[in-house]
């Protein structure tokens, strides 16, 4: 085995709101957005991260340090992923998703995908067109007739909490 | 979404669609039947054929574990000429401690008949009306049925006497088939088959098979329907037929299977996997063996030999040999005696639940969820309450 080389190299992230965060390499280059930039050289100063905010990159690094500790078990990886994500908002889950497709990190791009379909799961579709900011443009009888084609799926419907 | 511009927002975020989609790929049948009504374009969207695709092949991914549910079938009450369906699903996990839940099945149906499953291919259901041998593809998912006329020359059918049906899908041609094997002559060991065509819409002779079918329905196993044929015993044979090419080939035999004296084996499909069961040793145990990669040969593997009844503290399990539902990544297997629904890792029991009370039990089959359309969108339509086949 090679003696440990110093310290591990050390990468500084910034938020679009200008937060700066110190992550170790290792961790960090589970996105493949910013492993590409380590090995195009462009990692030497800060890197910036247009399109994450603060709040949402605290917690994607919480993530990235939290898995990359695990060693290689995929069922200790899922649990660690469902616990992660067991206590997030929806308004969360969407910032994060959309944060997994910018840094380009397909682990959790996957586990919030699935983690907000079963928040979604037993929704109302009025709660749908809020979360997802969708104009309805049914007219009443149109939408009247779909809702009668698939009568049994309104069962058991949760009542809006807005939650 | 493909021809995409439009982005989804709330608040001051913007979801795009291409992420939209990924999250519906998630959604169970049910819910993502119900979000049809947010808007046209998700209406659209959910029902195009290209999202079936990538929701079905989502599905598929998870399936090996808990992505598979599972039909119950029953007889009607005394004298009733129905069967009752009880879906069960999505999991039968030992993680969760949860009751299962069922749900009663509604199979539109005329007329009223007793029915019996076949085979489930791609989140379909094939179900034949013992009575008259029509045959019905369902998709308990999304509640579209589609008739299908029985070929030419076909009197009363029974899949048990009188030889097997097969039913696959071939992706090359995106075509759902239907093969039905019939002797011509009581006596006679050569049968001829049909195959009837989605695409088509009809049925058409193909090759027959000069061999004596073992006459349970063929299992769909990696694009093909495999059938167990009687040989000279102990020389059973596995013979598959190639969907695209219409031919016939043998599967090779697991070499280590214990010869064959009494009981014919059984061929299932355990959530994927084809897979074989001795039953000569019934008494005590049953042995299962999975062929766990297709086409190998040495990949057959005896994974368990397990009682036939567990120690349950309930009356009247089925004591009779049955196929595991399916294989977890695990090693755990889900098998349903009767109506009591077990997980078993070869040692302990895990985990049991009696699915229903109800006693005249007739099967169980594993199917996957989808949104598939029952052989294109060419629904017979069905008025409402008197087509139902509810008790």
């Amino acid at each position: 085995m090679a003696a440990e080389t110093g310290t591990p190299t050390t990468l500084t992230l910034k938020s679009n709101d200008d937060e700066l965060f110190s992550v170790a390499e290792s961790a960090a280059i589970l996105s493949v957005t910013i492993r590409n930039m380590v090995e195009d050289g462009c990692a030497g100063g800060v890197i910036p991260l247009d399109n994450v905010d603060g709040k949402t990159l605290a917690s994607v690094i919480t993530y990235m340090n939290g898995i990359s500790a695990i060693p290689a078990d995929e069922e200790k990886k899922k649990s660690y992923r469902d616990k992660f994500l067991s206590d997030k908002d929806f308004e969360t889950l969407a910032d994060m998703v959309l944060a997994a497709n910018y840094l380009n990190m397909s682990c959790l791009m996957d586990a919030v995908s699935a983690k907000i379909a079963q928040v979604m799961e037993k929704k109302s579709v009025g709660w749908v067109r809020r979360k997802f900011g969708i104009e309805n443009d049914y007219t009443p009888e149109e939408e009247a007739a779909v809702k009668e084609e698939h009568k049994w799926t309104f069962e058991g419907v949760e009542t809006d909490d807005d939650n | 979404m493909p021809d995409s511009e439009i982005n989804f927002s709330y608040s001051n975020v913007v979801i795009p669609e291409e992420i939209t989609e990924e999250i519906l790929c998630y959604l169970p049948v049910n819910s993502l039947l119900r979000f049809k009504c947010v808007s046209k374009r998700w209406r659209s969207f959910i029902s195009s054929e290209y999202f079936t695709k990538r929701h079905l092949s989502k599905s598929h991914s998870d399936k090996k574990d808990n992505g598979n549910k599972f039909i119950f079938s029953f007889k009607g009450k005394q004298n009733s000429l129905t069967t009752r369906f009880l879906s069960v699903g999505s999991s039968f996990s030992l993680d969760e401690d949860e009751p299962i839940v069922t749900t009663s099945l509604d199979i539109q149906i005329r007329p009223r008949s007793e029915i019996q499953v076949v085979e489930s291919c791609n989140g379909l259901v094939l179900v034949e009306n013992i009575y008259t041998g029509h045959l019905i593809c369902w998709n308990p998912s999304t509640r579209k049925t589609k008739h299908i006329e029985k070929p030419f020359g076909f009197g009363f059918g029974c899949v048990e006497e009188e030889g097997g049906y097969g039913f696959g899908y071939n992706e090359l041609t995106d075509e759902y088939k239907v093969v039905r094997v019939r002797y011509k002559e009581y006596y006679e060991t050569r049968t001829h088959a049909h195959m009837y065509s989605s695409k088509a819409g009809s049925w058409k002779e193909i090759e027959d098979l000069d061999k004596h079918l073992a006459g349970r329905p063929g299992k769909f196993v990696n694009g093909r329907p495999h059938w167990l044929i009687f040989g000279r015993s102990p020389d059973w044979e596995i013979v598959a037929l190639d969907l695209v090419e219409e031919k016939y080939e043998t599967v090779d035999w697991p070499v280590c299977f214990p010869k064959v004296n009494m009981f014919p084996p059984y061929l299932e499909n355990t959530g994927g996997y084809l897979t074989l069961m001795d039953c000569n040793s019934y008494a005590n145990a049953m042995s299962v063996w999975v062929m766990t990669q297709y086409g190998a040969p040495e990949s057959w593997t005896k994974i368990w030999t397990f009682p036939n009844s567990f120690n349950l503290p309930i009356e009247h399990v089925c004591r009779s040999p049955t196929p595991p539902l399916c294989l977890k990544r695990n090693g755990d297997v889900v098998v349903a005696l009767g109506s009591v629904i077990v997980a078993y890792n070869g040692e302990n029991l895990l985990r049991w639940s009696q699915v229903d009370k109800f006693d005249r039990f007739i099967g169980s089959i594993s199917y996957v969820e989808s949104l598939v359309s029952p052989f294109g969108s060419d629904e017979i339509l069905v008025s409402p309450a008197s087509w139902m086949m509810t008790i």
